[in-house]
């Protein structure tokens, strides 16, 4: 039984405790310490190839660590290796894909009915209302019947986000919502993010090198730098960080 | 570990050691990535939708490819067999050549090889696709087994499709033989029938079907298995594709060896 975790005044929802992970020779994490607190939106920031995502990754199963802990809601899933053992986080964690990862074979409607279908009993009447509901939550009504194929990568972006919160998710993880997206498009996806975060309540991990992403959703702000994290702490600290490689991050 | 001198690299010897050892790793690893997804769906079951959409999509869209190769055997054997038997004055059998050789052998394996090359790279050319643009990791992450929910219903469905369309093709390869036999051969249609229906028996009819269920596993979890483990984006899979096709192919020559053998030596 997962107990709840609690660091300080903190409620944590994840923790990562000395991970490490190597591919061959490539040591990409070497001991992250993260912990993130329930209900807010932690950002966590590094140039290509930091490790971000591979961080993420570890936390619904698509890589496992080498050594350390990673906790949600204070079950250690490092050492899960079944899928019976991940399914309960999984059915807790919604996680978006880079992009967006639809199922190119099935309509938008049928990606978002998709993990109603699959976990849940609803009739199709309240299958086609749950869908329509949330297409229109992302503000994309009636596009039910089209094909992601015929989306821009922008729109597939928020149909991906639909999908992926259509189960009502406690934790949201979003790996590099607005990489490939135009200025006005990411500041969609990054309105999407902070409506979710404040409407549901949701834990929210966006790993991102998108700097105006991270000053419109952010709570804290950790970054990542040769495996470890570098500085993490509140949005308005970062922001005035003296770390010259944070500086040089976020502002050039 | 020591490095290996650049001369033996090169010697036969350690190229065919390199070559068996890379045939271990790949049976090894396909029988566990097909037992594990066949264990998978025995314990959770498989949505009947998929499957059914499945078996429409590599049973019947093979249909018209497997008919007309079979048709076309059929008509290839009856002319190849009918100058030979004319010659001993016994027409009459080259529905009995006709029958056994389709029934027995060309239907399963023509067909096999059919679908092989068509329905096979399909499954392998999507799951490669859904692994580069990370479909796959989405079912995951969603609570879906894709194990289960891709392969699975894949494998079920070719097992069920292959037996169907071999009888089609069994049935349009004896249809061929006795359109030549009657045109060019002189046999008449009832006398090519009354031969073949006591010649060809239901244990001919059934070894070739049941070779073919076998087939159909090994084209799926061929095609799966290479369609799951495609690495390096687009390229990948163009490379699984054809992989699927080549390795299919021969294990399926390999294949009706032994279980013709087997089958042969048991009575059928």
């Amino acid at each position: 039984m997962a107990t709840e975790t609690h660091e300080g005044e903190r409620e944590l929802a994840i923790e990562f405790r000395g991970l490490t992970k190597s591919f061959e020779d490539n040591h990409v994490l070497r001991g992250v310490d993260l912990c993130i607190e329930r209900g807010h939106t932690q950002v966590i920031l590094g140039s290509s190839g930091s490790g971000k995502s591979v961080l993420v990754s570890m936390l619904v199963g698509l890589l496992t660590a080498d050594g350390g802990e990673v906790r949600v809601d204070g079950e250690d899933v490092a050492h899960f290796r079944t899928a019976d053992q991940w399914q309960s986080i999984w059915l807790k964690t919604g996680f978006l894909f880079q992009g967006a990862a639809l199922f190119d074979s099935m309509t938008v409607g049928e990606n978002v009915a998709f993990p109603l279908r699959q976990h849940t009993r609803l009739g199709e009447e309240e299958i086609r209302e749950r869908v329509a509901r949330v297409l229109s939550w992302i503000e994309l009504d009636g596009i039910e019947e089209k094909m992601p194929s015929e989306l821009s990568g922008g729109m597939q972006k928020r149909v991906g986000l639909a999908r992926t919160i259509v189960l009502e998710p406690q934790i949201v993880i979003y790996d590099e919502p607005t990489t490939g997206l135009d200025p006005l498009t990411s500041d969609t996806i990054s309105e999407l993010i902070l409506r979710l975060q404040k409407e549901r309540k949701v834990t929210s991990v966006v790993v991102t090198h998108d700097v105006r992403c991270t000053f419109l959703v952010a709570d804290r702000v950790a970054m990542l730098d040769e495996g470890r994290v570098l500085v993490e702490g509140p949005l308005a600290e970062i922001r005035e960080s003296q770390v010259p490689k944070l500086r040089a991050f976020l502002y050039g | 570990m020591a490095e290996i001198p650049n001369e033996e690299r090169r010697s036969p010897i350690a190229a065919i050691g390199r070559g068996v050892l890379e045939l271990a790793l790949f049976t090894g690893g396909l029988l566990r990535f097909v037992g594990s997804s066949l264990r998978a769906s025995v314990r959770h079951g498989l949505p009947i939708r998929v499957v059914t959409l499945q078996v429409y999509e590599i049973g019947y869209r093979s249909l018209p490819l497997t008919a007309i190769a079979a048709f076309a055997i059929g008509l290839v054997m009856a002319l190849q067999t009918m100058f030979l038997l004319k010659k001993f004055g016994v027409m009459q059998y080259v529905a009995v050549g006709v029958g056994l050789g389709v029934t027995r052998e060309l239907g399963p394996v023509i067909t096999a090889l059919m679908v092989a090359g068509r329905a096979g790279s399909g499954i392998s050319a999507e799951l490669g696709s859904m692994r580069v643009t990370r479909q796959i990791d989405a079912l995951r992450v969603l609570a879906v087994d894709p194990e289960r929910y891709l392969v699975g219903t894949r494998i079920a469905a070719t097992m069920i499709a292959l037996p169907l369309l071999t009888a089609v093709s069994d049935l349009l390869g004896i249809l061929g033989g006795a359109l030549v036999a009657t045109t060019l051969g002189g046999v008449t249609p009832e006398g090519y029938l009354d031969t073949t229906l006591y010649y060809v028996t239901l244990s001919d009819l059934l070894s070739g079907l049941g070779k073919t269920v076998f087939f159909g596993l090994i084209i799926s979890g061929v095609a799966a298995y290479y369609g799951f483990h495609t690495e390096g984006g687009t390229s990948g899979v163009g490379r699984s594709t054809t992989a699927t096709v080549v390795v299919s192919s021969l294990m399926i020559f390999v294949s009706d060896v032994f279980m013709t053998q087997l089958l042969v030596t048991v009575g059928y």
